[in-house]
């Protein structure tokens, strides 16, 4: 762990972008969510949350299941190294926000 | 940079997500109303009951249906603490409730000044509904209500000497003030559901 700069700098751009952080800390406390669901979480547009999805996808975050027995459904989970990356982005999103709490000016 | 107001809001995010089934308030909403319409219905008049049954499972299946549809799905993960919750703490209930009740009836409490059947409503609601109460505050005040209500002597305060929720003609108070509080309970969670989970924007593409 280093200074609360050093975490920052070293953020995933992929996980933290706001969509995508509220897609990932929806999946991170459950096995899987359907894109309803998740459509519902973030706010997104059906082709918006697809790109985010498709990015995540790409970046080996996530893993998507399309069924089309009966009605088509599209269910998405945190792959097994996507779930340590965003349980480690969590981790250090608490403690930069633990560290900002803290913080006092040194010049007040 | 997440400022604090997002991080409450993934805050409020994961919390529905891990407990989506318990924010389907208007199950729990149709529970209630079956308990306040036994409450008026069931004594006397066994017969509107079955029908009364019936009603409730069809509602149940409509509201599993509404919610399905109107706000999607997620498969919880199945963590050591869930399992506790979801099952071993309401199994603890069974045999703390026997041993209640029989020493209810051992000690002659069963039409006495406090009600032992209120007390265990109440435990029951508290078990089934903890230990993460963080955006359901509701449940443990309305279990310690119900449970307060339930351990003060009000029997000495009736004519009979019973306590109200022992009462047995209809309206009965305990289903009643227990459907009462399943209803409200229920119609909470489903607001911080809908206010978690806003609706999603209408377009004519598929997923």
């Amino acid at each position: 762990m280093g200074t609360p700069f050093e975490d920052m700098a070293d953020i995933d751009r992929l996980v933290h972008e706001p969509a995508r952080l509220a897609i990932t800390s929806a999946l991170l406390s459950c096995e899987s969510a359907d894109f309803l669901f998740l459509q519902r979480i973030t706010g997104l547009s059906k082709g918006n949350l697809s790109s985010h999805l498709s990015k995540l996808s790409a970046g080996g975050v996530v893993g998507i299941e399309k069924s089309t027995d009966g009605r088509p459904r599209t269910t998405v989970r945190l792959t097994p190294g996507g779930r340590v990356t965003v349980s480690a982005h969590w981790d250090r999103l608490l403690r930069l926000h633990e560290a900002a709490e803290a913080w006092t000016d040194p010049g007040a | 940079m997440t400022s604090p107001h997002d991080i409450d809001r993934l805050h409020r995010v994961r919390a529905v997500t891990t407990d989506l089934g318990d924010y389907k308030g208007l199950h729990l909403l149709v529970l209630g109303l079956f308990l306040v319409f036994l409450a008026f219905a069931a004594a006397g008049r066994g017969e509107l009951i079955a029908p009364g049954v019936f009603l409730a499972a069809g509602l149940l299946l409509v509201v599993g249906r509404y919610y399905r549809e109107r706000f999607g799905d997620v498969r919880p993960l199945n963590t050591a603490g869930r399992v506790v919750r979801r099952v071993l703490l309401p199994l603890l209930f069974l045999p703390l409730a026997l041993v209640l009740i029989t020493l209810s009836n051992v000690f002659g409490l069963t039409d006495g000044p406090v009600s032992v059947a209120g007390f265990l409503s109440a435990l029951l609601l508290a078990l089934a509904t903890g230990p993460r109460w963080r955006m359901r505050a509701h449940y443990p005040v309305a279990a310690a209500a119900m449970a307060l209500a339930s351990v003060l002597p009000l029997g000495v305060l009736t004519p009979s000497g019973t306590h109200p929720f022992l009462v047995d003609s209809p309206p009965m108070p305990l289903p009643l003030a227990l459907g009462t509080v399943l209803c409200v309970c229920g119609l909470l969670d489903h607001r911080t559901l809908v206010r978690t989970l806003p609706p999603a924007p209408r377009t004519n593409e598929t997923d």
